[in-house]
């Protein structure tokens, strides 16, 4: 599969004052097209500040970020706008709607940006809102929604500018356990369906489980990393650096993960219906 | 049902893609100045309706009370000048030249029936033809310096309102003969009453003193210093006949709208180039009252300064609380592919409409008001005692120049999007992350 995301030897480190906050140190990261990947590691670890550099939301010290083979550090602020409303969605832990705006209007907004006639970004904006089956709450604005009902808006407005990957942080933390697990479902079934790339920031186990490829961060660099998806037809375990684990934890990590890699392969219930 | 490409194979920028971006980038900027920022910055102000209505109304208040300020200006100085004007100087003077400086009657106009057939040309009917000169008053008991006008009890009521002034007795009558008016102040120092007899003593166009006896038949009692003394009022024929010159007069005094005095001066001018006239309006004789007018207008741009800076000061507080509190909504706006020139767009439109909303406002509560006071007028005896001293009338009807109401209109307008101006820059400047996180 063919790389979408290329980090090369990323830092970055915030001061406050005199005082250095080392946040990433030397990430080297390649998300192929299609990946469901999740960075995992506790808070401060740099999960969002890696999220937020690849989306070009934030500038790195050094190294390279390459986004469609363009190395978006070398972008003006107006480029990279323009880059992200035509390539990348955002999903944000607290959702950020614009609260102005109502549920379909939110997600017409991008649409209007890129420069489509009103009529079809609310088109589209509909399309959306289906998608992520709250067609009648679009009329409601952010503050008449649930957090899960926000965060869905929230997937459809990312999902809205056609982007090619979707960059969600922390998507899941503000919702109870039934809503983020029907939230997971669906951005994995919007993964499989138009293939959109998804790169998760989360430390919610129910999103770790659904990863195809988990990256984990601790203090700035890439401690581990596993991916369901094979490089090679013959070993899909080839890159998986468990060997270190017990023997009991090892077999039990390994069936979840053959479980979970046959449940991505397969089409899921609702597809299999309608094929 | 709208249908959705799914993507295929490896998405990848090219030039034409990224030529297709800054395309896409132009329509997007246009559109949502257009319809998107106008939508959300309307829904943000309502949004937040009471901040909105207090920024709105300051403007309002602020405005209103310029355009009555304005218009009490503009009403004050016309009552003040007119009262000036039509006391005794009328808006515009004709004499021989060098007239004004040394008033001689050796200096008398040449050719008054020219004169005449001029101002009837032009349309100027209101004039009034005189003989001036300075003379010395007489009682029984003391003497006075005066300044003698001999003036056509007709013609003159459509210059000046003397006749409104007289206090005590009456105005020259066209049968009057050696019938004579004096101010308040001059008749006390000579100490005579209506129906004495005062000499006055005087020079002919030859320099040969002449004397008569002239009937005091009026009294005026105006509070203008320049009137209740040292004036000395009869009729054109009386003194014409007095200092041996018939038919002659040294003076045109002309009542002249304000606003048509400089064109009409110009024309006559250029009508009466030959005759070696001097054509001066009243701000060139008496050029103190115009720098009076001016310095009190300065006082009023002040104040429009400072009402300016009070608005400034008010709707920026406003936007830029408003900015800090949307830093977050800025970052996903940034975020989500709103370019910082739109966001600034946003702000400033923003502004731009409680600019609008606000001047609209101001300018209904400000007509409103002039029209009231228009009709019932301000009465100022209360505030200030006697005003007639300055030429001004105790009641003051303020009066609206359209002139002055289009610069202060744009002068709050302007004022509106300057206040927008820095919320905007710094919202501009935002980092989506760091504005996403902080806000």
């Amino acid at each position: 599969m063919t790389s979408i995301i290329k980090t090369h030897d990323l830092h970055k480190c915030y001061w406050v004052g005199t005082m250095p906050h080392p946040a990433l140190h030397g990430i080297n990261l390649d998300i192929k097209q299609g990946e469901f990947a999740v960075l995992a590691g506790r808070s401060g670890s740099g999960k969002s500040t890696l999220l937020n550099i690849i989306g070009a939301l934030e500038s790195a010290d050094s190294g390279s970020v390459e986004v469609f083979g363009q190395n978006i550090l070398e972008m003006t602020q107006d480029q990279r706008t323009r880059f992200r409303l035509h390539n990348i969605g955002f999903v944000f832990q607290a959702y950020n709607l614009i609260r102005v705006f109502n549920a379909r209007e939110n997600i017409a907004y991008v649409c209007q940006l890129q420069g489509k006639s009103k009529e079809e970004s609310l088109e589209i904006a509909n399309h959306w809102l289906r998608e992520v089956e709250i067609e009648h709450l679009g009329y409601r604005r952010p503050d008449q929604l649930s957090g899960g009902q926000q965060q869905r808006v929230a997937i459809a407005r990312a999902l809205a500018s056609d982007p090619k990957i979707i960059l969600a942080d922390e998507p899941t933390a503000n919702l109870d356990t039934q809503t983020g697990r029907n939230l997971i479902h669906l951005m994995q079934d919007l993964n499989q369906r138009p293939g959109t790339t998804f790169l998760i920031s989360s430390h919610d186990p129910d999103v770790k489980e659904a990863a195809s490829r988990l990256i984990k961060l601790a203090d700035g660099q890439i401690v581990d990393e596993w991916s369901t998806i094979p490089k090679t037809p013959t070993s899909i375990y080839s890159d998986c650096p468990v060997q270190n684990m017990p023997f009991g934890e090892r077999v039990q990590f390994k069936i979840k993960r053959l479980i979970r890699w046959r449940r991505i392969r397969k089409p899921s219930k609702k597809n299999r219906r309608r094929s | 049902m709208l249908s959705l490409p799914l993507k295929s194979g490896v998405p990848s920028l090219g030039p034409s893609q990224t030529h297709t971006c800054q395309r896409h980038a132009t329509q997007s900027i246009n559109q949502s100045i257009n319809r998107m920022t106008l939508a959300v910055a309307l829904r943000n102000l309502l949004g937040h309706l009471p901040r909105t209505l207090l920024t709105v109304g300051a403007i309002a208040v602020g405005l209103a009370s310029l355009i009555f300020l304005w218009s009490f200006n503009e009403g004050l100085h016309q009552n003040m000048l007119g009262n000036f004007q039509r006391a005794i100087i009328g808006s515009v003077q004709i004499h021989r030249e060098g007239f004004f400086q040394q008033p001689e009657l050796s200096g008398y106009i040449r050719n008054p029936q020219k004169v005449t057939e001029v101002l009837e040309k032009n349309g100027l009917t209101d004039f009034s033809r005189r003989l001036e000169s300075f003379g010395l008053a007489a009682s029984d008991e003391t003497t006075e310096g005066v300044m003698l006008i001999g003036m056509d009890p007709i013609t003159e009521p459509r210059v000046t309102d003397l006749e409104k002034r007289i206090g005590i007795g009456r105005f020259l009558q066209p049968e009057d003969s050696y019938s004579l008016i004096l101010g308040a102040t001059t008749a006390n120092n000579l100490r005579v009453k209506l129906g004495d007899q005062v000499i006055i003593v005087g020079y002919d166009r030859y320099g040969v003193m002449v004397a008569e006896s002239f009937t005091l038949i009026g009294i005026i009692t105006s509070g203008e210093m320049g009137l209740d003394r040292g004036m000395a009022l009869t009729s054109l024929e009386t003194l014409q006949e007095m200092v041996d010159m018939p038919g002659q007069v040294t003076t045109f005094a002309i009542n002249i709208p304000q606003k048509s005095i400089d064109k009409s001066v110009s024309a006559l001018k250029a009508q009466l180039l030959d005759e070696s006239l001097e054509i001066m309006p009243w701000h060139v004789m008496f050029p103190v009252m115009k720098e009076w007018v001016t310095l009190h207008n300065g006082f009023l741009y002040l104040f429009i300064g400072v009402v300016l800076f009070i608005v400034v000061a008010g709707e920026l507080n406003t936007l830029l609380l408003s900015m800090l509190e949307r830093t977050r909504e800025f970052g996903v706006f940034m975020a989500i592919g709103t370019t910082r020139q739109e966001v600034a767009a946003l702000l400033i439109t923003e502004a731009l409409f409680i600019g609008i909303l606000g001047t609209i406002a101001g300018l209904i509560l400000g007509l409103i008001t002039v029209l009231l006071t228009g009709v019932t007028g301000i009465d100022l005896s209360i505030l200030l005692g006697s005003t007639s001293r300055f030429y001004v009338d105790p009641l003051i009807y303020p009066q609206l120049e359209l002139d002055r109401l289009d610069i202060t209109v744009s002068a709050i307008l302007i004022a509106s999007v300057v206040a927008g101006l820095y919320p905007a820059w710094r919202a501009s400047l935002l980092q989506p992350a760091e504005a996403i996180r902080n806000g």
